[in-house]
Parts: structure tokens; C-alpha cells; sequence
């Protein structure tokens, strides 16, 4: 036998290279592997990372930028991810690889956020304060993660606090039309106890200029508590207990050709979670459960409308992990997910239930990293495939890593896809395809680092919502076939000179979504691209730091995409922000603090992302923030 | 208004020998505690006058299509929670109830009766109030007509068509429910009260099939809500219309357009007639006898417009439209 201490070492040791690697695109590369590590240690790797996928964790000092805003923001900045946002404050769903909002998995500390009922969790409500990590596997597993994950996966992860003590940290922000932020957080320590509890709060009119005169109607306001709790009897045992509340309340502004709005929506949402895990000399066992309840008050004053709707649901899962020898890792989840929703346009209350084994074997060798997934699940009335995944990564050389993989998709219809009246179609059965992908990252004299990916997915019994033939009602239907392909370039460099630090990525994505079956309504011709998914995406990020100043420019274009009335034209947006340290005492001790500036789309372009909704010109927030 | 014209040059020039029925959907009852009905139960179909109007409901969804009938007087509140309401705010010279078009692939009527195949005089038509603030104010899924910049040559088009024994006829109608089309802006128009299109043009039929289209479409089809309403929707027994110079000349009416005096001239030896003069909202404004011979009436108190005058003894009904001119 082997020390598991060791073991995870030796195990990390080959990931972590292979993490360096794959986020080598990223400002401080570093920091993000060591993240990685620490969500390693939990002992669910086998799903975290898999051999052949590409994955991109989100930069600190990005991530740091982006703390006042939400991740739709903040992964909106990020090569590959198109964000289809209905400007600050509205719903922002993300599109990867050409996918759609319902094909991406938003994983929290390893648990499902998205609604059952519309199979997506819109980003804006996610402020970038509430989690670590933000990271993003391009592509997704549908063997790992399930129902959903075909575009990709973006995971939101906790760290663990590992310095003993009292840590806080306080940034006020304030910006154009009115933006307010907030937030704290405050991290204690204390021998086998810990806690993380997070504060936010945004407010902002949102009243910016539009052609037309105001946008009006347009007020957000937002506020969370957030609050981790861990205890750790001894090494092998760690118990987390996360409590995640928050609200919103958001006026809808009116569209471009709409002479006024008096729509709002109230969301409400209470996550609740625990993890147990031990960890022996070669296993790893885990139990993890979460109940999560949202709730949607839409109202319209003009209409007359008031809807609400409301879903919960319970996930338990146990995680068996066990390394039979240095090579071989294997691991198996049990999960079962129950879902209850309540909706106006629901006949009756809605209940379900999902059970789902998930089972991977990992083979290291000196060179190569095999790994073989496989997921069956069973749901109340619908027949789902098993779900394999195929994936390896190989060393070529010492600079240059090679992945490839092969993998089942899958989406099961949303709750409203199934249910709401009317239209809903109980008889559908689940979206479901193959892809594959292929990509290679060089990392040359520490300086240069360039990835390359290509992959290709079909994807079959695509759900949507349209008239069949000899019917005049709108009803969700399996009629389409959706063909995706594409390439990626990522080439980053870093230039050190003394304190002086540059850091410029370039970054390119080139995504076709093709429709392969003709639709008759929605009107889609075969062989045409999908809507809300450009073709091509490209950006230029420069970072450097000198001394007590840090800044970081992103220049973001977006070709044009179609949109359901018109083409929304291809637009192009810079950012910037400075960030300048301070040092000041309080007593005998010294927090650090540090000041900063930041403007989105700098250069004030007219822009659109939906057609027919206003986009803000440029904007401006300064804050400061405090690191006791 | 094109059409108007020509439909109202086509009715000074003909004559049918036909009875009149108008169904104005006031016999067709409406729950209490609603303001409208949206099933038509096992038959599919709301019956009123010489008409039959078709109605899907599917009582699983709760869906509705084709017509519903509507009492809906509320003409303020937009969207689709007032679906049922005529921007009007009641039927047809304040009547109660009215019908309610929804379909996105055309909305279809049956004539039945005596009327079948015969010619349909006309039909008052409206905007619903959801299309019309829909058109007017925009709303989350459609435009407001104009634009962004109050330009956008925009319309919403009512297009009628004919079918006799299952064959669509080659003359159709349209009415404009909307239209921004003018380079004035001030002449863009939504229609929000009763207006009446004349059908005489379609000939005779024993169906008719109303369909809508906007300028405002995306990937889903039209934008604008496919909804509008009908009411006082006249039509005439089965006959076939001819010419009055070649089948009338035992009958005369004239001068027309007047400015006053209309001569109503019958042959001598002809039956008498009972003359009604209705106005162009089916209003009776007169009732008498004409005796062979002749009869003079005085126009001048009436407002200018097109009037129908019918003269009908026991074996046919004359029928002509004059125009008062001031």
C-alpha cells in the first residue's frame, strides 16, 4: 500500500500540469492551478476535469474586475462565451460552441442550478462575489454532468479558508446610472472550524441615454447573503454546510419600438447545501445534498398580468472514489435529483424524479491520461440513453500537450417544454447526439503559450417550440437537428521586465450551429445557422502591472448573429480598468486597500446584442475595496 | 378606400332580388360573470343570422381559435389578458355583443341558410384593443407601427376571400386595420372605430375566409397579434346579381349622388312596394309604401353618406345604394 497523501500528490502533480496547460491562457495561470487543486482534494476530479476537454478557468485579476457584476458579465469578457443579454439587470444566458442556453450546466459546488423549468439559470442573478471560481469547460460532458451539458459546463466553485484567523475583505463601488455595489466578506478560522459568510448588494437605475430619450423602467436592485460553514474533526473527515439567499427585484424596460413598460419581476431564490467527505488511504467517499426553491413573480401593471411561478429541488448524491494502484482511479456517483414546480400555465403542481449513476475509470500512464465516463439515468416516463465519454490527454513533449475526445450529449426536456399548457408536449423525448474535439496547447520558454481546439458535434431531437402540420397551436416538438463546429485559438504572452509586467492574449473562435432539417414555423431553412450564435468571436486582452498599479484592456468583438426579427449587427467593445493599491495603517497593522476605475464600452459604440433592446454607451465605476 | 369606391359603384349599378339578413351575434348568449365566449361547444361553431363561425376550443389547453364572441366593453386595458375587447368598446351602434377573429392562418365564416351561396352585402370590422395598443404602443413581442423612428412603413392588412363550393374565387378584398405606409406622417392611421367593407365585389359564395398580415414578422411569423373583430355582417338570399339596366326597368331611383329629393319611379301596372331607406350602420330611417307611379323622398335632413334603399313587394327585393351629398 501507498500513503494516500502521497498518492494525491503524485495524482495532482500530472493533473495540475495538465491544468497549467489547459488555463495557460489565463493571467496568472498559477493561481487558478492551485484552485483546481483544492477542488481536486474534494475528490471529485474524474467529473471536474476530464482528460480531453478544454477548460478555461476564469483569471483572478478578471475575476477581481468583474467582483460588482454579475458572471454573465464577467464570462462575457471571456474568449468563446457569447452572452445573450437583455442589457444590465435583464436575463443573460450564455451560448458555448454554438449551443443554447439549455445546453450549458451551471454547476454550484457540484450541484445543478438550473430551473427544471426552463432548463437554464439566467447568469445575470449570479453576482461574481458569491464564488471563487468561476470556470468554464468548453464542450461540457453529458457523462458527468447530465441532462444539459452539451455546450459546455460552467462551474462555480468555494475555496476552503486554510489560514487560521480573522479575514475580511469590503469594496464599495459607484457608476454611471446610478450603480451601487456592495459587498463584504469575512472569513474565520478557528482550528476544525470555518466560515465564509458573503454580504452583496446592487442597486442601478439604469437609466442610460437611448435614441429615443431614457431608458426607463429599467431600476435593479439586488441582495444576498451568502454563507459557508466547515468543520473538520481530523484529516479525513470535512463537513460544509452552505446557505445561499438572495433576491431581486428588476423592472423590464420597454424594447426599442415599444412606447413604455410597466413589467417587473421579483425573483427570489434559497439554496441550501451539505457535503460530507472522507477521505482514507485510497478512497474517497462523499455525500453531498441540496435543496434549492426559487420563486418568479413576473407583473405586468399595463396588461393586467401577474404570474408566478415557483420550483424546488432536492439533489443527493454519493461519491465513491477509490485508486486501486498509482495508475488506476475509478469512481462512481449515485445521484438522484427531485423536482417539483408550480406555474400558471401548469394543469396541476409537477413533480419528478431523476436517478442518475455516473461511473469513471481513469488510466495515467507517464504520457497518457485515459478516461472512460459512463452515466445511465432513469427518469419517471422517459427512456435516456447511456451517456459515454471517451477522453485523453497526452504529453507530446515538454512543451506541448495533446487531447482528444468523444463523447454523448444529451438534454431532457424542460418541465415547461413538457408541460405548459399550451403547447406542452409530455411525449417528447430527450435531445441527444455525439461530439468530438480535439485540441493541442504549447507552452514555449515560459512567455508564449498557444492553444488550439476544433470540435464537432450533431445533436438529434433538438426541441422546439413550433407548429406541426395540421396544427395551428405552438407546441414543443423534436423536429430539429442541429450540426456544430468549430475552431478556437487562444496565443498568449507574457512579457517581464523588472516590475514591469505585460501580458497580451489573443483569442479567436470560429462556431457554424447549423440547422440540418428545414422548419417550417419557426421558419428555419436547413443549412442555416442558428439564432444568437455568431460565427465569429475575437478578442484582445492586455494586462500589466507596475508596482502599485494594475491595468487590463479588452477589446471584444462579436460578428453578426440573427436574431428572430432582424440581423443584430456585428459590434466591437473595449474595456479598461485601473486598479491602484494603497497603503495605509489602521493601528499597527496594515490592510491593504487598493482604489480602481473602469469603463465598459470605451469607445461609446452604438451597439446591439438582441434587436429591437437598447444597449448602454459608455459607462464609468470607481470604488475601493479593503482586505483586513 | 379604394375598394370602398369601388364596391359602392358596384352597388349604384346593380340590384338583387334577395331578402336581407344581418347577423349581429346579439342572440347568442353569453355567460354571466364573463364578457365573452370562447367555445362554441360540440357544433364548433357560433351561429347568428345566416353565418356560422367556426371556434376551436381545446378545453386540455384552454386554447381557443377562429372566433369567440365578445361583450367586452373595456377598450383601455392593452395586451393579451383583453383579447376579447374591439377597440370600438361595444358592437355596432352601441349593440352588445360582436365577434372576435384569432387565428394566424386565417379565420374562416360559413354562410348558410338562404344565404348560401348568395352575396354578402358587407361586415363592419375593428381592430381587437390588444392589436390596437399593441400597434400603437408597441409591446415585449411587437413593434410599435412606425418604429424606432415613427417611419417604418408599416401596415396590418384584413384580406377577405371568397370560396363557392369548395373553390376559392378570384376576387378578394382588403382593408387596411392599419396603416403607416404614407410619407405624411400624419396620415398614418390605426383604425379604432366600426368600419364597414362592402363584399358585393366577391360575388356569390358560401364562404368566406378572413386572413391577417403585418409588416412586423420575425422566424415565428407575424409579431403583430392576429386578432380582430366583425359584427353586423349583412347577406342576401341566394341569386345571382345582375345589372339593374338589364333587369330592371320597371324601376327607377334617381338622381344619385342627391342632395335632397330622391325620385323613386315604379312602371305602372307593378305591384305595390314597401320602401326602406337603413344607413350605412344598418339603422332604419325609413318605412313605407310606394304606389305604382312613384314617390318622392326628401333627403336633405339626413347626413351625407351612403344610404341602402329596398324596396321589396311580394315577389322580390329591390335593393340600391345612394349617396347624400351635402
Amino acid at each position: 500500500m501507498f500513503e494516500g497523501a502521497m498518492f494525491f500528490r503524485i495524482v495532482l502533480s500530472i493533473l495540475l500540469f495538465f491544468s497549467s496547460l489547459n488555463q495557460a491562457d489565463g493571467l496568472f495561470a498559477q493561481e487558478d492551478s492551485l484552485t483546481i487543486q483544492e477542488i481536486i482534494v474534494d475528490g471529485t476530479s474524474l467529473r471536474y476535469f476530464e482528460p480531453g476537454s478544454y477548460y478555461h478557468s476564469q483569471d483572478s485579476i478578471l475575476k477581481v474586475a468583474f467582483s460588482t457584476l454579475p458572471i454573465s458579465d464577467l464570462l462575457g469578457n471571456q474568449s468563446g462565451v457569447y452572452i445573450k443579454s437583455y442589457g444590465y439587470g435583464g436575463l443573460a444566458t450564455s451560448s458555448l460552441r454554438g449551443a443554447g442556453a439549455s445546453q450549458t450546466a451551471v454547476v454550484w459546488d457540484g450541484i445543478p442550478l438550473q430551473s427544471p423549468m426552463l432548463g437554464l439559470i439566467d447568469l445575470s442573478r449570479i453576482p461574481t462575489s458569491s464564488t471563487d471560481l468561476v470556470s468554464v469547460n468548453y464542450g461540457g460532458s453529458g457523462a458527468s454532468w447530465g441532462s444539459g451539458a452539451i455546450g459546455g459546463v460552467i462551474t462555480l466553485n468555494s475555496r476552503i479558508p486554510t489560514v487560521n484567523g480573522i479575514h475580511g475583505n469590503y469594496q464599495s463601488s459607484f457608476g454611471s446610472w446610478g450603480f451601487r455595489n456592495h459587498q463584504g466578506t469575512i472569513q474565520v478560522q478557528h482550528k476544525k472550524i470555518s466560515s465564509v459568510t458573503r454580504l452583496f448588494s446592487t442597486v442601478a437605475n439604469n437609466d442610460f441615454p437611448t435614441p429615443s430619450g431614457v431608458n426607463k423602467n429599467a431600476h435593479f436592485a439586488q441582495r444576498g447573503y451568502l454563507q459557508q460553514l466547515y468543520y473538520s474533526p481530523n484529516n479525513s473527515h470535512r463537513v460544509s454546510f452552505n446557505v445561499w439567499l438572495q433576491d431581486e427585484n428588476r423592472q423590464i424596460p420597454p424594447t426599442s419600438v415599444q412606447a413604455q413598460s410597466l413589467a417587473s419581476q421579483k425573483d427570489n431564490a434559497a439554496r441550501f447545501s451539505l457535503h460530507w467527505r472522507w477521505a482514507g488511504q485510497s478512497q474517497v467517499v462523499q455525500f453531498r445534498t441540496g435543496y434549492f426553491s426559487e420563486f418568479i413573480d413576473y407583473s405586468d401593471g399595463q396588461i393586467l398580468l401577474n404570474a408566478r411561478s415557483n420550483f424546488s429541488t432536492i439533489h443527493t448524491e454519493f461519491e465513491l472514489s477509490k485508486f486501486f494502484s498509482k495508475q488506476l482511479h475509478w469512481q462512481v456517483n449515485v445521484i438522484n435529483s427531485g423536482r417539483k414546480a408550480q406555474a400558471d400555465g401548469y394543469e396541476e403542481n409537477i413533480s419528478e424524479n431523476i436517478f442518475s449513476i455516473f461511473s469513471g475509470l481513469r488510466w495515467n500512464t507517464k504520457r497518457l491520461i485515459t478516461q472512460l465516463n459512463l452515466r445511465k439515468e432513469w427518469q419517471d416516463e422517459m427512456t435516456i440513453p447511456i451517456v459515454p465519454s471517451l477522453g485523453f490527454n497526452y504529453t507530446i513533449s515538454k512543451s506541448m500537450a495533446g487531447r482528444l475526445k468523444f463523447s454523448r450529449y444529451y438534454r431532457l426536456p424542460t418541465l415547461n417544454d413538457r408541460f405548459w399548457q399550451p403547447g406542452g408536449n409530455v411525449n417528447l423525448i430527450p435531445e441527444s447526439g455525439w461530439g468530438q474535439e480535439a485540441g493541442v496547447t504549447f507552452k514555449a520558454a515560459n512567455n508564449w503559450t498557444w492553444t488550439s481546439n476544433i470540435y464537432h458535434r450533431l445533436i438529434n431531437n433538438w426541441i422546439l417550440w413550433s407548429v406541426r402540420e395540421g396544427s395551428s397551436i405552438w407546441s414543443s416538438n423534436n423536429i430539429a437537428a442541429v450540426r456544430s463546429y468549430g475552431l478556437e485559438q487562444r496565443l498568449g504572452y507574457t512579457f517581464l521586465l523588472s516590475s514591469f509586467k505585460l501580458n497580451v492574449q489573443l483569442s479567436y473562435d470560429l462556431s457554424h450551429s447549423i440547422n440540418i432539417i428545414p422548419i417550417t414555423k419557426p421558419r428555419i431553412a436547413a443549412g442555416e445557422q442558428l439564432l444568437y450564435v455568431p460565427v465569429h468571436q475575437g478578442s484582445v486582452i492586455v494586462g500589466f502591472s507596475k508596482g502599485k498599479l494594475n491595468g487590463i484592456y479588452r477589446h471584444r468583438i462579436t460578428g453578426e448573429v440573427k436574431g428572430i426579427n432582424d440581423s443584430v449587427s456585428a459590434f466591437n467593445l473595449g474595456w479598461i480598468r485601473f486598479d491602484y493599491s494603497l497603503d495605509y495603517k489602521v493601528g499597527k497593522t496594515m490592510p491593504f486597500s487598493q482604489i480602481f476605475i473602469q469603463s465598459d464600452n470605451l469607445w461609446n459604440n452604438e451597439y446591439r446584442v438582441i434587436e429591437r433592446r437598447f444597449m448602454p454607451g459608455r459607462s464609468f465605476q470607481f470604488g475601493i475595496s479593503f482586505n483586513i | 378606400m379604394r375598394f370602398f369606391w369601388f364596391t359602392f359603384i358596384f352597388n349604384c349599378f346593380s340590384v338583387r332580388a334577395h331578402a336581407q339578413t344581418i347577423s349581429t351575434f346579439e342572440e347568442i348568449a353569453i355567460p354571466s360573470g364573463t364578457n365573452y365566449l370562447n367555445n362554441a361547444g360540440v357544433s364548433g361553431y357560433f351561429q347568428s343570422g345566416n353565418t356560422a363561425l367556426p371556434n376551436t376550443y381545446d378545453s386540455q389547453f384552454q386554447y381557443w381559435e377562429g372566433w369567440a364572441i365578445s361583450k367586452e366593453t373595456n377598450n383601455q386595458t392593452p395586451g393579451f389578458t383583453n383579447q376579447y375587447s374591439a377597440i370600438a368598446g361595444s358592437g355596432v351602434n352601441s349593440s352588445n355583443n360582436y365577434a372576435t377573429g384569432y387565428s394566424y392562418s386565417g379565420t374562416g365564416i360559413k354562410v348558410i341558410g338562404n344565404a348560401k351561396g348568395g352575396v354578402i352585402e358587407g361586415v363592419y370590422v375593428t381592430n381587437s384593443t390588444y392589436t390596437y395598443y399593441s400597434m400603437k404602443n408597441g409591446d415585449s413581442f411587437a413593434k410599435r407601427f412606425g418604429g424606432e423612428t415613427g417611419n417604418d412603413p408599416d401596415y396590418f392588412k384584413l384580406t377577405v376571400k371568397a370560396f363557392l363550393d369548395g373553390n376559392q374565387k378570384p376576387d378578394s378584398v382588403e382593408f387596411y386595420l392599419a396603416d403607416y405606409r404614407f410619407n405624411d406622417n400624419s396620415l398614418d392611421y390605426i383604425v379604432d372605430q366600426w368600419k364597414y367593407i362592402g363584399l358585393t365585389e366577391l360575388g356569390n359564395l358560401d364562404s368566406l375566409v378572413f386572413s391577417l398580415s403585418s409588416s412586423d414578422n420575425g422566424i415565428f411569423g407575424m409579431n403583430t397579434p392576429a386578432y380582430f373583430c366583425v359584427d353586423n355582417l349583412t347577406t342576401a338570399d341566394m341569386t345571382t346579381v345582375t345589372s339593374m339596366n338589364d333587369a330592371n326597368n320597371h324601376i327607377k331611383i334617381y338622381p344619385n349622388p342627391t342632395k335632397d329629393l330622391i325620385h323613386i319611379i315604379i312602371e305602372q301596372g307593378q305591384e305595390t312596394a314597401i320602401l326602406r331607406i337603413f344607413n350605412m350602420n344598418g339603422k332604419l330611417m325609413e318605412n313605407l309604401t310606394v304606389f305604382p307611379g312613384g314617390d318622392t323622398i326628401n333627403l336633405s335632413t339626413y347626413e351625407s353618406g351612403v344610404y341602402h334603399i329596398q324596396l321589396e313587394n311580394s315577389k322580390e327585393v329591390y335593393r340600391k345604394l345612394v349617396v347624400k351629398v351635402d
